[in-house]
């Protein structure tokens, strides 16, 4: 049998199950160690399939996915459509709000389901809604001020102090994280 | 550390030092985690790689697990160290073919690394030997949960943590096992399992050649699905059906003890005079044969420790650890002459093998509970 990427005779026979699909490949050594099929982890041939196969179910076949005009840059990043569609990889977080339809579309068919019930970063979270809730305080005592309120605005610095001194994060984490967890 | 200590002393998962490792090798986890707002590595352009670089590089350094670890720059490494780092499993073929903006940093006991701009911004990994896929899990989550603290991670409530391409999106996380199945491969069994595990949605990775030929009969089981699922129930379907792939394995093991020890017998018999006798070895040939003196091992041919040394060999005997014990670098004609050499020297010492009939019970596989499809 020949190579598939030559013209030597294939001397190792890869094959790939996933979901129940096979894929085969015959190479010849010289090609199989240049693709990194020679290793079990992480090689570059079972990522051409995998990326071959992901994408393609997804944005060709959604009737919105030939609109990319209207759809355009990512506002943060640059990155197009078509550039999607060239690395089945998107160009940054922000990408993901805006291609939100085409990943939606892509997502059924990779995974168990399309709502996150992992582990959610919930030191980040309580970390970040400490310092919106500071900057709240802050606004609004110097609003009282500006509004010669005093009163109220000894009692938002008494707040603002108290907050600040307040052992870090972790304790308030637990409920933080139920409510808001939207960061990107 | 310097990179000659990480040379000289693998971690233990490397060499087998752990109990309970005849089939299942080893247990991984790896979780991706990106910075919000950058671009991802593979779209950011050089500068802005650099500057995420220097953004994550010092918290991870700073961290109590990396304690005298090893942090470099890739640029910082020559070719053929980094690939000794691809064959040990602390980076990706990916990652070694980078360079500058993009960093490894391996702990002191190699078993928890982290690549900086590989395809995430942040790709984290831990390993330990035999099935304990919640072990590893647990130590990489407590080194997320400091670095959650101290970098901007990209999160999201419905998608959870975004990664560069979808397939990671969710929990990020990829869980996999290395297993040496050569008695599911010899008596020919090795494709229903493989149809099986791969029904239920779950990735086998492997080299296989037509018939019973392998490259060491080493197959790798992985989650394919990250989003949707917590990464607890993720790990305990795919423990539950390594166990029963696992169980599988050792069955057919004492079948073929009990059936058939003398072709068993011979088999190993031959792969030790290879072994023993033989002066040029390519990594497919060596494997093949190490791959049967390490099943003997688990039966009982060999003296105790053996398989411990199959894993330091199937290491030592790969093209990049093999060069750096030659000292210079070598075409691959002169490293099959190498590679001969070093297995002799190493089994030097190994008796020959002796068939003794252990006293093993089959495993009754409804105990491992059935939710592999077998035909």
């Amino acid at each position: 049998m020949k190579c598939q990427f030559c013209e030597n005779e294939a001397n190792v026979f890869y094959t790939q199950v996933i979901d129940g699909k096979s894929k085969k490949m015959n190479l010849c050594d010289s090609c199989a160690e240049e693709q990194g099929v020679t290793s079990l982890e992480e090689f570059k041939i079972a990522d051409v399939l995998i990326n071959d196969e992901a994408p393609k179910s997804s944005p060709s076949e959604d009737p919105t996915a030939d609109t990319s005009a209207n759809v355009g840059e990512c506002t943060n990043c640059g990155f197009t459509l078509d550039d999607l569609r060239k690395v089945g990889r998107l160009g940054c977080s922000h990408c993901y709000e805006h291609f939100g339809t085409e990943v939606k579309s892509m997502l059924k068919s990779m995974h168990r389901g399309t709502q996150h019930k992992g582990k959610m970063p919930v030191g980040m979270i309580a970390a970040m809604k400490e310092k919106r809730d500071l900057q709240k305080l802050k606004t609004a005592m110097d609003r009282a001020i500006a509004d010669e309120k005093y009163e109220e605005a000894a009692k938002l610095r008494d707040e603002l102090t108290a907050l600040e001194n307040a052992p870090k994060a972790s304790k308030s984490s637990k409920k933080s994280s139920k409510k808001k967890g939207k960061t990107v | 550390m310097r990179f000659s200590t990480l040379v000289k002393h693998p971690a233990d998962w490397m060499t087998g030092k752990g109990k309970d490792n005849a089939v299942v090798i080893t247990s991984r986890i790896r979780l991706a985690r990106n910075m919000n707002g950058v671009s991802f590595p593979g779209w950011a352009k050089k500068k802005e790689r650099v500057r995420i670089m220097e953004m994550i590089l010092p918290e991870l350094v700073e961290l109590p697990e990396m304690s005298d670890g090893f942090a470099k720059e890739l640029s910082e490494l020559d070719s053929l160290d980094k690939q000794v780092m691809v064959e040990r499993h602390l980076i990706s073929r990916e990652q070694a073919a980078r360079s500058e903006g993009c960093a490894a940093v391996v702990n002191r006991k190699q078993s928890l690394s982290v690549m900086v701009n590989e395809e995430d911004h942040l790709r984290m990994q831990s390993i330990c030997s035999g099935l304990h896929l919640r072990k590893a899990y647990a130590l990489l989550d407590t080194m997320d949960q400091q670095l959650e603290k101290k970098l901007p991670y990209a999160y999201d409530e419905k998608l959870g943590y975004i990664s560069a391409c979808p397939t990671n999106l969710g929990t990020g996380m990829r869980a996999s096992a290395m297993l040496h199945l050569p008695a599911l491969v010899l008596t020919e069994q090795i494709g229903q399992v493989l149809q099986a595990v791969s029904k239920i949605g779950l990735a086998v990775r492997g080299l296989f050649g037509e018939g019973t030929e392998s490259l060491g009969h080493l197959f790798q089981i992985s989650n394919q699905s990250t989003l949707g699922e917590s990464e607890e129930v993720i790990i305990e379907r795919l423990e539950r059906v390594i166990n029963q792939v696992a169980t599988h394995e050792r069955n057919a093991r004492l079948k073929m003890l009990e059936e058939d020890s003398d072709a068993l017998t011979d088999k190993i018999g031959r792969a030790y005079g290879t072994l023993m006798y033989a002066n040029l070895f390519d990594s497919k040939e060596a494997f093949a044969h190490i791959s049967l003196i390490r099943l003997g091992a688990d039966l009982g041919y060999f003296e105790e420790g053996t398989m411990q040394r199959c894993d330091s060999l199937m290491m030592e005997i790969q093209p990049a650890h093999l060069q750096i014990f030659a000292g210079k670098e070598l075409e691959p004609e002169k490293r099959d002459l190498i590679r001969a050499e070093i297995i002799r020297d190493q089994l030097q010492s190994l008796a020959p093998p002796v068939s003794n009939i252990v006293d093993n019970k089959l495993i009754d596989s409804d105990d491992a509970g059935d939710e592999l499809p077998i035909e």
